[in-house]
């Protein structure tokens, strides 16, 4: 049964689709194929076809539901094991067992065909009934099956489908042949890669089927969708750092600005495009080498002829010549031989004539020089080898035959055989030199006849064919110089537009001296190509550039078709010596065949080469296309045209020029070599207007204009904001600035303006005044725009922006700050410690005091007490009554004290910026105070930095007084009644310095001499007091008084050392940058003594220091004077110079450069700063033939200043140019206390000496190891041409201003004075005012003593009735308000007693040009009583 | 005095120094001043303050916090010259002595809202190792004369200095009558009456 079933259902399965249409007799003829057996069977089904047909039914019916669609072989399967199940279930029926299952084979054959079942439905209803019964009664016993028989049967029903490939045909349509598109040219999509086995057994799978062939395609595959893989795959970069390949790492280069030409221009654009030259580099022959020997040598110059030869051979100029005589002469023949002689034709026979002669020349010539090439060739060929033989080894494969040409034309084969004769050993064979010769004689006696004329018919032909002598047979010296060669090689780099892109391969020289590369490089261009160069390197032991060879660029039609190679030739002029045999390069040799001809030859060669433009697959040539585009066009010919550097917006305003230089030269349009011209000329048309005509800047500024310029200009609020900017704005720096305009009050500007005005002009009645003003407002402006010109201070320095920085400069101070944890500590040893020094911005208002400590003083002057003055009286024959009264009187005042003749109570007062400190009082002229005063000190602005302070113009004043007590008496009544006792105090001297010299020197501490008026009344000088060094001293010390005084700063404030940072000038000459490099040596000596080496004048130009010194005349009034006395002159020039107003300069500005005047400016100008008074006096001491020098230095009360100093014929005097007064060298008092700098005329000293304090200084400043002088020995021979005038012309001052002006500052005085006074009345005595005007003329040409005692025979009248103090004060006019400045230091008006008389007089003495010395004389008066 | 025309503009900074991060100090303390230009004026408010001593938290962040309030109004007729903050902090070395910690300044932010501000601190070095030795064991390290300096360009160049940590600072800035004046500085400014702001996290 199992047998049966499997047959029948893989035939079932097999022919599934042939079954479609089968009706039951059609199954016979399906069956009839199977098996005999099988086939009985069926006839038995045929028989009970009703039977058959009802069981069908039945099972039909049964397995109806479950299976709908069963198509596919599991459902088949699954109804298949059905059957098998109810075939045995049935096999116990009385129908034969086996074929049962073989009906229901057919039935489910037709249920799959799902059309005939239906037809009999209908009938099958009681039929099925009936058997069914009969079925369900059957019973039949369990049946064994053998497991070996279901696995058969499994086998059986299970398709395996065979892994075999199919035939096409099966799986196509009949009669169609598998149609591959591919292979017809269409795109087939990738499919996915299936294994061959899986794809055919799926083909045989699918072929069962019934719609198999639905998945077949035409080409008989299976149709499948492409490939869904993608094949480009997308890698994402593991960046995590640490696994990064160093390799890969990116690395930081900063961006390189291109170069505007190659970036803009010669960039070929377009990413589509792709250029590409290909380079060929064949190789490199050497036409010279320095290791070639003779024979090579030789070779070369064979190679080189033979050249030569060829290449006239191809021009086969001759050749040409000699056809044209032939022809010529046939012509002349055939002329010749018409025998009518006309005119026309004896003048072409005149004219072949000279033809033929003229061709013959030419031809002779030609000829002649073929022959001696020819000859040449064979001559070199014979020294070649004579050469080879003498040496006995062949080193060049070079061999020369000669060959003759037959020439097929009967009329020169005589000559052909004439030649045949002599020539015959020659041809095919080294020609023999005689014969050769031999051949050329008879050439030579040939050449005049025409007829005989021929081309010359010797052939040479060079071959490399003659056998290379074996190493082994060489002589050493060759086979050396064959390893040497070997040994050499080569490389070429190649650089493309400058930048090295590739390389060739190193190779070695061929025995030939033939370099081999044969290397293809292609060139992809991003760049324009401008230079192709090629470095030969020859590399031995060292690699060593040979030659550098540029190539032409190809032209756009040279494309890679054309396989001509080309050369270039090189040479190198490099030196090699010969060692082995060879002849070196660069090197004289002889030549050994001919031993007169030196040779020298440079190493050269050629290289052979091929650049051109590539072509891709298609063939298409990858150059720019000459119009592809007008950019590229547009920037090669700006290469090939403009050879101006930058192209682009310069080229772009010259368009206009371009255009017309076009139309001027007429360029011919379809010339290709300004194609490029016109492409961008019709480009540029083309644009038009695009391109504006001019170029801006700032495209954008317009944009950023709020508003215009006008109202800008108008905003009141931008002015004031500009002039805050500009720092002009001082009064109103410290406000908010006003939001709106109507805030602003018209006042600030009037203000600004009015300063301005202030600046321009002043009016005023008195000229001096105006003078004096505006020379200072000139001089200010001046120095304001030359600094702003010149100078540029670096503002700051480490210290003062950080502090507590100590700086370290030795390991020492380590070990001290070390030590000092460990050292003893010693309670009563005081160790001295350096102040600190405090920066600027740490300081707030009233951290700053001026301690000022007052020691002592010596020789003050004293009172003339009653006692003297009754002495001094008697000898005046003055009453006893008076005498008596006096006594009282002053026994009133001075009490028990006038017996011991110490009748001055001093005290001392300090003031500064009007605060007024005191001391207590002593007593005695030689009084000992050992007092500090605390002087508290505000900076204006509150801002306390170095540069502001030194700005503060005030100056300290230390002013001694004398207390006296004047006991009045409220009635006549005696001492019993009520005394009221008032404290007068009455001025003696004072001394006064300038803040910003305590500032320069942080501490001033000395023994000074106090300014005394010349007159004090009521004083006199104590005769007992001996100074110490009296002796030492001619002046007389008796009348001077001396105040020891120490004054410094608390805290230090840290000195600023500028280093002003000189702009470089234009006329900045040799003298002038030696002078700076001197200064800055000096400064590193010592960076705290003074130097000036240059200074500007008003205009701002630089000048040695040296140039302002020349003698010039002083005035001729002052001459007058003293004719006789030349010492008082002088002192009455230095007193002349002293009077000129001093202008206030700051430290900053005195040191790194200043601005100087001439002298002449300066007395015009009646203004000037120390270092211009002392140029001008020391001028005026040079008129005077003495010698003069000016110093520079520090003095102890005023900082900085310049001295004068003279030599005398045994000592050297010191002229203070402020005060006119004149110190000795060894003068202890003399303020000066350094020495730092002295110049005059022709050069400039620094002391370099240990000390620069005046009495250590030698001051012979010839010696160098004392002075370094600014210009060497030689040098100071030569004067300079000073800058000064030849003569200072002077004017007489106006007397009416004089009196003008003295009237004004009496008057301003007189109301000053009782401005002071507010509660006291003040009186004005008349009479006393009368006499002091009297005495003040003669004050100032007077000395001393002789003023004194004509003073005191005035005041005898008064002086009777009254108690006198008084004083003149003398000084230089400047302004009137430094006069009421110096009245009111005295104090004469805090006089507290009510009878108080004052006296005023006022006396200017004149000078010329509006110098004035100013003498006031106070007086106060007490009435006696 | 809402007039037509204002002649000034007010700005008004409240907010705090919140926190700062110092990785190596701890114990510190941080000053603070406002450094502006001519045209502005401190109308309420403290211009400068001192705040607490304040020590690392013991958590991870080890965040040192000061929580030191800056309330101050300024007033101004110009933008030239906006104010800055400069902080100082200090601390004390291994020997106890107060040295400085960092140095830092940062503009007053220009648009109105609330604005985090975290300042990178330095000080200035010392110019040598040796120095840098001696600083550290003589505990005088270099500073500022003036801490305003660090608010200013000029005359840095002379300095040399490194970083040390971080500050973060708070501002909560209220404008007023700037936009009147022509001055437009943020972009949620709107005149008057402006939308719901920004949405603000809970009051610190």
């Amino acid at each position: 049964l199992s047998e049966e079933m499997d047959h029948v259902t893989a035939e079932e399965i097999r022919d599934k689709h042939l079954q479609k249409d089968l009706d039951a007799e059609e199954n016979q003829n399906v069956v009839k194929t199977l098996r005999g057996k099988v086939r009985e069977k069926q006839k038995n089904s045929k028989i009970n076809k009703d039977e058959k047909s009802s069981t069908e039914q039945l099972i039909d019916s049964k397995i109806y539901q479950r299976t709908k669609s069963p198509q596919t072989e599991v459902s088949l399967d699954e109804s298949l094991s059905f059957f098998i199940l109810s075939g045995e279930e049935r096999s116990a029926l009385d129908k034969s067992s086996e074929q049962r299952p073989v009906n229901h084979s057919y039935p489910k054959c037709f249920s799959l065909g799902g059309d005939l079942q239906n037809v009999d439905e209908s009938e099958d209803g009681e039929f099925m009934k009936e058997f069914i019964l009969t079925d369900l009664v059957k019973v039949k016993a369990a049946e064994y099956e053998d497991d070996q028989e279901q696995i058969k049967k499994q086998k059986a029903n299970i398709f395996v489908p065979s892994s075999s490939p199919v035939v096409n045909q099966r799986k196509l349509p009949k009669d169609m042949m598998p149609r591959i598109l591919e292979d017809e040219g269409f795109y087939i999509q990738r499919k996915p890669e299936i294994r061959k086995k899986t794809c055919n057994k799926m083909e045989n799978r699918l072929l069962k089927l019934e719609e198999g062939k639905r998945w077949f395609g035409e080409s008989g595959e299976i149709l499948s969708l492409p490939t869904p893989i993608k094949q480009s795959w997308n890698f994402r970069l593991n960046i995590r750092k640490e696994s990064l390949n160093p390799l890969l790492k990116t690395i930081y280069r900063k961006a390189v600005k291109c170069d505007l030409g190659s970036s803009f221009m010669n960039k070929i654009e377009g990413p589509r495009e792709i250029y590409q030259l290909d380079l060929n580099i064949v190789g490199l022959q050497f036409s010279h080498h320095h290791l070639f020997n003779q024979e090579q040598v030789l070779c070369a110059r064979l190679l080189h002829l033979y050249e030569c030869f060829q290449d006239r051979q191809q021009q086969n100029v001759s050749q040409l010549l000699y056809e044209k005589l032939k022809a010529l002469t046939d012509a002349t023949k055939l002329s010749n031989e018409n025998s009518e002689i006309n005119q026309l034709t004896r003048k072409s026979l005149q004219d072949y004539n000279w033809q033929i002669s003229n061709t013959k020349q030419l031809y002779d010539l030609e000829r002649g020089k073929d022959l001696s090439l020819l000859r040449s060739i064979l001559r070199t060929w014979k020294q070649i080898k004579s050469l080879r033989q003498h040496q006995g080894f062949t080193s060049t494969p070079i061999k020369l035959q000669v060959q003759r040409i037959k020439i097929n034309k009967c009329d020169e084969q005589e000559q052909i055989s004439e030649m045949s004769e002599t020539e015959k050993k020659t041809e095919g064979k080294e020609l023999k030199n005689g014969k050769k010769q031999e051949s050329l004689s008879y050439l030579a006696s040939d050449e005049t006849e025409i007829e005989r004329m021929k081309p010359i018919t010797l052939r040479p032909q060079l071959s490399f064919t003659a056998e290379l002598t074996s190493l082994s047979k060489c002589s050493l010296h060759e086979q050396k110089r064959r390893a040497k060669i070997q040994k050499l090689k080569y490389f070429i780099k190649i650089f493309y537009n400058n930048k090295q892109v590739s390389c060739t391969s190193i190779s070695t020289l061929q025995l030939d001296f033939k370099v081999t590369f044969q290397q293809i490089f292609n060139i992809q261009l991003i760049y324009w190509p401008e230079v192709i160069c090629l470095e030969v390197y020859e590399k031995s032991k060292r690699t060593s550039l040979l030659a550098k060879l540029y190539l032409p660029l190809p032209n756009y039609t040279e494309v890679k078709g054309k396989n001509i190679l080309e050369y270039v030739e090189f040479s190198s002029h490099k030196l090699v010596m010969p060692a082995d045999g060879e002849v070196g390069s660069n090197v004289p040799f002889l030549l050994e065949g001919n031993g007169t001809e030196e040779l020298c030859l440079l190493t050269s060669g050629k290289l052979s080469y091929s650049l051109s433009w590539s072509l891709d697959k298609n063939g298409i040539p990858l150059k720019p296309l000459k119009s592809q585009s007008l950019r590229s066009a547009y920037c090669s010919m700006l290469r090939n045209v403009d050879a101006r550097g930058v192209p682009g917006i310069p080229w772009l305003i010259n368009e206009q020029k371009l255009f017309e230089w076009a139309n001027e030269v007429r360029i011919d349009p379809n010339n290709p070599e300004y194609s490029d011209l016109m492409e961008f000329v019709m480009y540029m048309s083309l644009k038009g207007q695009d391109i504006p005509k001019y170029f801006r800047l700032e495209q954008l500024q317009n944009e950023f204009n709020f508003v215009s310029e006008e109202e800008m200009e108008k905003s009141k609020r931008f002015q004031l904001l500009q002039l805050r900017n500009a720092g002009q704005l001082d009064n109103f720096l410290l406000q908010q600035m006003p939001l709106h305009d109507t805030e602003i009050p018209d006042l600030v500007f009037q203000e600004y303006e009015s300063q301005k005005e202030k600046e321009v002009s002043i009016s005023d009645v008195n000229s001096i005044i105006a003078q004096r003003i505006n020379s200072a407002n000139f001089l200010k402006k001046v120095r304001r725009l030359i600094m702003k010109r010149t100078v540029k201070i670096t503002k700051y320095n480490l210290s003062d922006i950080v502090t507590d920085y100590e700086k370290i400069i030795s390991t020492s101070q380590l070990t001290d700050a070390v030590f000092k944890f460990v050292e003893p500590r010693r309670k009563l040893k005081p160790q001295r410690k350096e102040r600190k020094q405090v920066t600027a911005q740490t300081i707030s208002d009233g951290d700053i005091k001026i301690l000022v400590r007052i020691v002592r003083a010596y020789n003050i002057p004293m009172r003339k007490t009653a006692i003297n003055r009754a002495l001094d009286m008697s000898t005046h024959l003055k009453s006893s009554i008076s005498f008596l009264k006096h006594k009282e009187t002053i026994k009133s005042v001075a009490s028990e004290e006038i017996l011991r003749e110490d009748t001055v109570y001093p005290f001392v007062e300090v003031s500064f910026q009007h605060t007024v400190y005191q001391t207590s009082t002593a007593s005695g002229s030689h009084p000992c105070w050992n007092e500090e005063i605390k002087v508290d000190f505000l900076s204006p602005g509150h801002d306390y930095s170095f540069s502001s302070l030194s700005k503060i113009k005030d100056n300290i004043y230390i002013n001694i007084f004398d207390e006296m007590m004047i006991e009045k008496h409220e009635d006549h009544c005696l001492k019993s009644c009520s005394v009221h006792s008032y404290i007068r105090k009455n001025w003696l001297g004072s001394i006064v310095f300038p803040f910003s010299a305590l500032l320069q020197q942080s501490e001033i501490s000395g023994t000074f001499q106090v300014t005394i008026p010349p007159v004090l009344l009521g004083y006199t000088w104590n005769n007992t007091y001996v100074f110490p060094r009296e002796d030492s001293n001619e002046q007389n010390l008796k009348e001077c008084t001396f105040l020891n005084i120490f004054a410094t700063i608390e805290p230090q404030i840290s000195y600023v050392t500028y280093n002003p940072t000189l702009d470089k000038f234009l006329d900045q000459t040799e003298v002038l940058q030696r002078a700076q490099i001197f200064k800055k040596n000096c400064k590193a000596i010592f960076p705290n003594r003074r130097i000036v080496t240059t200074v500007f004048n008003d205009e701002g130009i630089q000048f040695l220091v040296t140039r302002y010194i020349k003698a010039l005349n002083p005035p001729q009034q002052l001459l007058d004077i003293f004719l006789h006395d030349s010492n008082a002159t002088l002192d009455l020039i230095a007193r002349f110079v002293s009077l000129i107003p001093f202008m206030p300069d700051t430290p900053e500005e005195n040191d790194g450069s200043d601005i100087w005047m001439t002298s002449e400016h300066c007395i015009s100008l009646a203004i000037g700063n120390k270092e211009e008074h002392a140029v001008l006096l020391c001028n005026f001491f040079l008129y005077f033939g003495k010698k003069a020098l000016v110093l520079l230095g520090t003095s102890g009360l005023e900082g900085h200043v310049a001295y004068v100093l003279t030599q005398e014929t045994n000592e050297y005097l010191l002229w203070n140019p402020s005060t006119g007064q004149c110190y000795k060298q060894f003068d202890p008092f003399c303020p000066l206390k350094s020495v730092d700098c002295l110049f005059d005329d022709r050069n400039v000293w620094f002391n370099i000496q240990q000390s620069n304090i005046p009495m250590a200084v030698l001051f012979d400043y010839s010696k160098e190891s004392f002075w370094k002088p600014l210009l060497p020995k030689n040098v100071q021979g030569t004067k300079v041409q000073s800058i000064q005038p030849e003569e200072i012309i002077y004017s007489e001052t106006d007397k009416s201003m004089v009196e003008d002006l003295r009237n004004r500052i009496e008057r301003t005085l007189k109301n000053k004075v009782m401005e002071w006074r507010p509660k006291c009345p003040t009186r004005w005595n008349r009479q006393c005012t009368l006499i002091l005007r009297h005495i003040l003329p003669k004050l100032e040409l007077g000395r001393g003593s002789f003023v004194s005692s004509e003073g005191d025979n005035e005041f005898d009248r008064i002086l009777q009735f009254y108690w006198v103090t008084g004083f003149p004060i003398r000084m230089p006019y400047t302004d009137v308000q430094s006069v009421i400045d110096a009245v009111y230091q005295t104090g004469i008006h805090s006089a507290e007693f009510p009878q108080t008389e004052f006296a005023i007089a006022v006396y200017i003495h004149p000078y010329p040009n509006n110098i004035l010395s100013v003498w006031v004389y106070l007086a106060s008066l007490v009435h006696h009583q | 005095m809402t007039t037509a025309s204002p002649s000034v503009f007010l700005l008004m900074v409240n907010g705090q120094v919140e926190s700062a991060q110092f990785p190596e100090y701890d114990d510190l303390y941080c000053k603070y001043c406002f450094v502006y230009g001519q045209d502005w004026a401190p109308t309420a408010g403290l211009e400068e303050g001192i705040s607490q001593m304040t020590s690392k938290s013991q958590d991870v962040r080890q965040a040192l916090v000061w929580n030191f309030p800056i309330d101050v109004t300024f007033k101004s007729t110009n933008p030239y010259g906006w104010p800055q903050i400069v902080l100082s902090v200090y601390g004390p070395d291994v020997f106890g002595n107060d040295v400085v910690r960092g140095y830092g300044a940062v503009h007053v932010p220009f648009s109105p809202g609330r604005h985090k501000r975290t300042i990178p601190m330095f000080v200035p070095e010392s110019t040598s190792k040796l120095q840098k030795f001696t600083s550290w064991f003589m505990g005088r390290r270099p500073e500022y004369t003036d801490p305003k300096v660090v608010a200013q360009g000029e005359g840095r160049e002379v300095t040399r200095v490194c970083s040390q940590g971080f500050v973060t600072l708070l501002f909560n800035i209220v404008t007023k009558d700037m936009r009147k004046l022509g001055y437009d500085t943020g972009p949620t400014d709107t005149q008057g009456v402006s939308g719901p702001s920004l949405p603000q996290g809970f009051p610190q």
